[in-house]
């Protein structure tokens, strides 16, 4: 259960690794809801979108042994934007040359700009990111949180719920409710900034 | 009550979320917040710093696509590929190809079949593929003109074999480039063009389709691009040094004939088969015939000036080891010592060194294949006896002769499928009659007996026991075709196909000798749409470019051109040939007369126009597109006459049948309807279709409807049963037109995947 950095390798060293289906599986799990809501973002359908889902997870599967840390210098969440930037931008060729609309040449002109610009696509792939270590966060944080702290938390930040009807619920003060709130948002921002440096360095855990 | 009255500063805030206020402290803090709004946000702003924490978490409701999403089965399919993937890596470790001279080991799985691969290549053997530019998508290696280099597949002698991605067609191919050392040596270059122009001359479906022999135009890197195969060399399959079964010795080897019989009906010697060199397909398990490299045309004699000693040893012929003249008859020994070790599982000749085997093949008569492996019939064992005899004049006389024979011993281990019977040129057949082969004849004539009867009955019983024909009609593939073939169309006496491509070009095949006759720029957009006058020798293409022409077929000149105000896709003739329908983007209707050329009337419609037609009779005209509606006009005035409502998406086409009152239409998620055009109503909305439907057509007799569907697959649905009857599949992308043959039982499906295909249908027919 606790594994310590220094004896759990990267999940980016060990998705280089085919035969590690574990590794894979939490790629997977991590990457592919936040890929397809990127990729529905764009306007595609469901069906359109899983596909191309599987485009980019197959792209990343062919060329992670070939994902070099030192040269591609905006780190491995920047590598898996041009990739599935690519993967959409077939997708709206492939659609254009079939059926050419208005919107998919947008849409295509768009993916086609220059990357690095604030532009509206790498601001949602942002966006999409942060959900997803958000995600993650959560499920790390949520063992290491005393049970009623992270209850009030979800009671009220994820679902919405008044702070005093919590409070009632739980059997403990309003203050409290607040207060638990607090602490746990600020340790998943804490788990929040710590995955991305991790991501920023390399390291994907 | 004043202490708590008071606002705690940032720092006794943030020291309450870190637990480093004293119990006092956080007491008394935490009651001022439970009345304190502001202190409850400046708590959160304080606690949420620069992430957004809250907004994040409140979507995380929304975080998962739904149950129903395809997503969860793309998940599933991509985990088991990795699951598989961890199997197969256990035993071996690294997968690294054999040795040999293959060009293809293992070249299976790409897409479909790879799990995130790993690349071997990349890591175990240092590849030096410094010929390749660097890529901007970093899923590939690196680029070679405008083919991605996904993957190392294999090396061969003279070249590596890489996985490539064409992004001009968007299709993935084989690419195999010459050897650097090679690519000086001006022989070595001859022969591996040779290869490709061999190849190219071959379409067979039991040989690797070559597309293109290319040269990287900077620096002259020589390079063959051709069909990717899914699946494994039979060599792969004999690495064990295990027999198989005899049935799959009889089909490998009968796979294997018949496409030899293809090479071989052009004059050309393959030279080199050997289980390397024999690819199965893992999907259909179908034989492809690969790497040519050694093929030459039997006149040609220069390149056996050079002593270079050509050819494997171990399934080498007599004359070949001896240095003589390789002919036809020397690939049918080559292909017996393939059988012989799929037979026994030990190849016919054996000896430590190359000189020592070529001795043995010389001199030695191995023993009868049933004599090691009972399980080998007499007919089987005597087949591969006869095709090992030293003199090739003993030997079968023709590839397409043992490809019969051995159809015959296939169909003693069951009822096979029409699938399993490889197409062989009628005109092959026919030249059994006569003489068999100079030897010993009497088995190959009483195969060749049982072996029409066998296969009769066969089909017999196939057709009894599946409703569904079955997926695998024997079909002949007219290539290479620069790009999507958006349509096709049958000239009237049914001899020549006019195909028409995405790159603006028409190409005009003769059906019978699957060449290319004709091939021309018709449109300076891509071609949408191509049509043979009834009568006349004339031939209409629409395009892109807003452009109708027609086409004087003696020449290929225009006669005639008509320009749309938009993108033309649907075009038809009147009946009797006087005038046409076009329909375009912005969803104007015309006619026209095709020898005044003028307008006769046009109508303007909601919604751009996908598909147009003439009914029988030459009095109505319908149109479908955009708008989901089928409408039908008078022909003379365009005044609407029907609109007909049921479809629940684009209509991409529409056909009249060729009697009565029938109108067919197609289109987006499986929609295939039959209306009547004198009442309006929906007669028939046929279920079956694997996503959306791209093309339409009658039968002659309107008894049968034929579509096209994306995924691929052609299908023939019987309207009185009101079902379908038959699935043709073969191409690996959408097929976007159907065609019929008016003078037989044929027909064209063009596709996406730059190919036309050639059904032969009859005996769906009766």
């Amino acid at each position: 259960m606790t594994e310590t950095p220094l004896t759990r390798a990267t999940l980016l060293l060990r998705l280089r690794d085919a035969a590690d289906s574990e590794a894979w599986g939490e790629f997977l799990r991590d990457y592919g809801p936040m890929l397809y809501r990127f990729i529905r973002s764009r306007g595609l359908q469901d069906a359109d979108a899983a596909d191309v889902v599987q485009d980019v997870l197959r792209s990343v599967g062919a060329a992670i042994g070939r994902f070099d840390y030192e040269r591609d210098k905006g780190g491995f969440r920047a590598w898996l934007f041009t990739i599935t930037r690519n993967k959409l931008a077939t997708y709206y060729e492939k659609r254009i040359r079939a059926n050419p609309t208005a919107g998919d040449t947008a849409e295509l002109d768009l993916l086609n700009q220059e990357p690095g610009g604030k532009d509206e696509l790498a601001e949602s792939w942002e966006r999409e990111h942060q959900r997803q270590v958000a995600a993650k966060a959560m499920r790390l944080v949520e063992p290491k949180t005393e049970p009623k702290t992270w209850k009030a938390f979800t009671m009220t930040a994820v679902n919405g719920m008044p702070a005093d009807e919590v409070a009632a619920q739980l059997g403990m003060s309003k203050g409290a409710v607040y207060v638990s709130k607090s602490r746990v948002t600020a340790k998943l921002r804490d788990e929040v900034n710590r995955i991305i440096a991790d991501e920023d360095a390399g390291e994907l855990n | 009550m004043n202490v708590i009255d008071q606002c705690p500063n940032p720092v006794e805030l943030s020291e309450l979320i870190q637990y480093e206020l004293s119990e006092a402290d956080t007491d008394r803090v935490t009651q001022h917040i439970q009345n304190c709004t502001t202190c409850q946000q400046k708590l959160q702003t304080i606690a949420s710093g620069d992430v957004p924490v809250e907004e994040l978490v409140q979507e995380l409701k929304e975080q998962n696509p739904e149950g129903g999403s395809a997503f969860w089965a793309t998940i599933e399919r991509l985990s088991d590929e990795v699951r598989s993937q961890q199997t197969i890596n256990l035993p071996g470790g690294s997968q690294a190809s054999s040795a040999d001279t293959s060009s293809f080991n293992n070249a299976g799985k790409h897409d479909s079949a790879t799990p995130p691969p790993h690349i071997p290549a990349s890591t175990n053997q240092p590849e030096d593929l410094s010929f390749l530019e660097p890529s901007d998508d970093p899923a590939y290696h690196g680029k070679l003109q405008h083919f991605q280099i996904a993957r190392v597949i294999g090396r061969g002698g003279m070249g590596v074999v890489l996985e490539g991605f064409d992004t001009h067609l968007q299709r993935s191919v084989a690419i195999k480039v010459l050897n650097a050392q090679y690519q000086q040596n001006d022989l070595a270059r001859q022969r591996f063009c040779r290869e490709g122009r061999a190849a190219a001359a071959i379409s067979h479906e039991h040989v690797v389709q070559m597309f293109q022999v290319a040269k990287a135009n900077d620096d002259g890197i020589a390079y063959l691009v051709m069909q990717l195969i899914e699946g494994e060399t039979l060599e792969n399959r004999l690495r064990e040094g295990q027999s198989l079964p005899p049935n799959e010795v009889a089909r490998i080897g009968m796979q294997t004939a018949a496409g030899l019989s293809a090479a071989h009906k052009r004059g050309m010697v393959h030279r080199d088969i050997k289980p390397a060199n024999i690819m199965i397909e893992s999907e259909t398990n179908r034989v492809k015939l690969t790497d040519f490299g050694l093929a030459r045309t039997a006149d040609d004699v220069k390149l056996t000036k050079t002593g270079m000693v050509t050819g494997t040893p171990l399934y080498m012929s007599p004359e070949q080891s001896v240095g003589e003249e390789a002919d036809e008859r020397s690939d049918l020994f080559s292909l017996g010592a393939v059988m012989y070790e799929m037979a026994t599982g030990v190849p016919p000749f054996q000896a430590p060194s190359a000189l020592g085997v070529m001795q043995r093949i010389v001199n030695h008569h191995p023993e009868p294949p049933h004599k090691i492996n009972p399980s080998v019939t007499r007919p089987l064992s005597d087949l591969i006896m006869s095709l090992l005899e030293k003199s090739a004049d003993d030997r079968p006389e023709s590839a397409a002769e043992v490809a019969t024979a051995l159809a015959s011993i296939v169909s003693e281990y069951g009822p096979i499928s029409p699938l399993q019977v490889p197409s062989i040129a009628a005109s092959e057949v026919k030249k059994l009659s006569g003489s068999y082969r100079r030897g010993e004849r009497r088995w190959a004539i009483a195969a060749w007996v049982t072996a029409a009867l066998a296969i009769m009955v066969a089909l017999a019983s196939f057709m009894v026991m599946r409703p569904d024909l079955g997926d695998d009609f024997p079909s002949v593939v007219l290539p290479d075709n620069p790009g999507t073939v958006w349509a096709s169309d049958f000239s009237p006496d049914g001899g020549s196909i006019a195909s028409a491509v995405e790159d603006g070009s028409v190409r005009i095949w003769d059906v019978g000798t699957q060449t290319l006759k004709k091939s021309f720029n018709a449109h300076r957009d891509l071609v949408w749409s191509v049509a043979y006058h009834p009568t006349r020798p004339m031939l209409m293409t629409s395009g892109g470019d807003a452009m109708i022409k027609l086409w004087d077929t003696k020449n290929y000149e225009v006669a005639r051109e008509w320009k749309a105000t938009s993108s033309v896709r649907g075009v038809a003739f009147s009946p009797d040939g006087n005038r046409i329908v076009a329909g375009d983007r912005d969803g104007v209707l015309h006619v026209w007369d095709i020898d005044s050329g003028d307008e006769v009337a046009s109508v303007e419609t909601p919604g751009s126009i996908l598909g147009v037609d003439y009914s029988a009779d030459g009095r109505l005209v319908a149109s479908v597109g955009h708008d989901k509606v089928v409408r039908l006009f008078d022909a003379e005035t365009l005044e609407e006459r029907q609109s007909m409502s049921g479809h629940d998406g684009v209509i991409y086409n529409v056909r009249f049948a060729p009697t009565g009152p029938l109108v067919a239409t197609v289109g987006w998620n499986k929609n295939v309807r039959v209306w009547n055009s004198e009442t309006g109503t929906e007669v028939l909305n046929l279920e079956g279709s694997e996503g959306d439907v791209w093309s339409v057509s009658f039968c002659t007799d309107a008894s049968h409807l034929i579509t096209g569907e994306q995924m691929g697959a052609a299908r023939v649905w019987n309207l009185a049963a009101g079902k379908p009857v038959a699935t043709l599949r073969g191409h690996s992308s959408a097929v976007y037109n159907v065609a019929l043959n008016p003078a037989s039982h044929h027909i064209a499906t063009s596709s996406r995947d730059g190919t036309v295909r050639v059904w032969d249908m009859s005996c769906v027919a009766k």
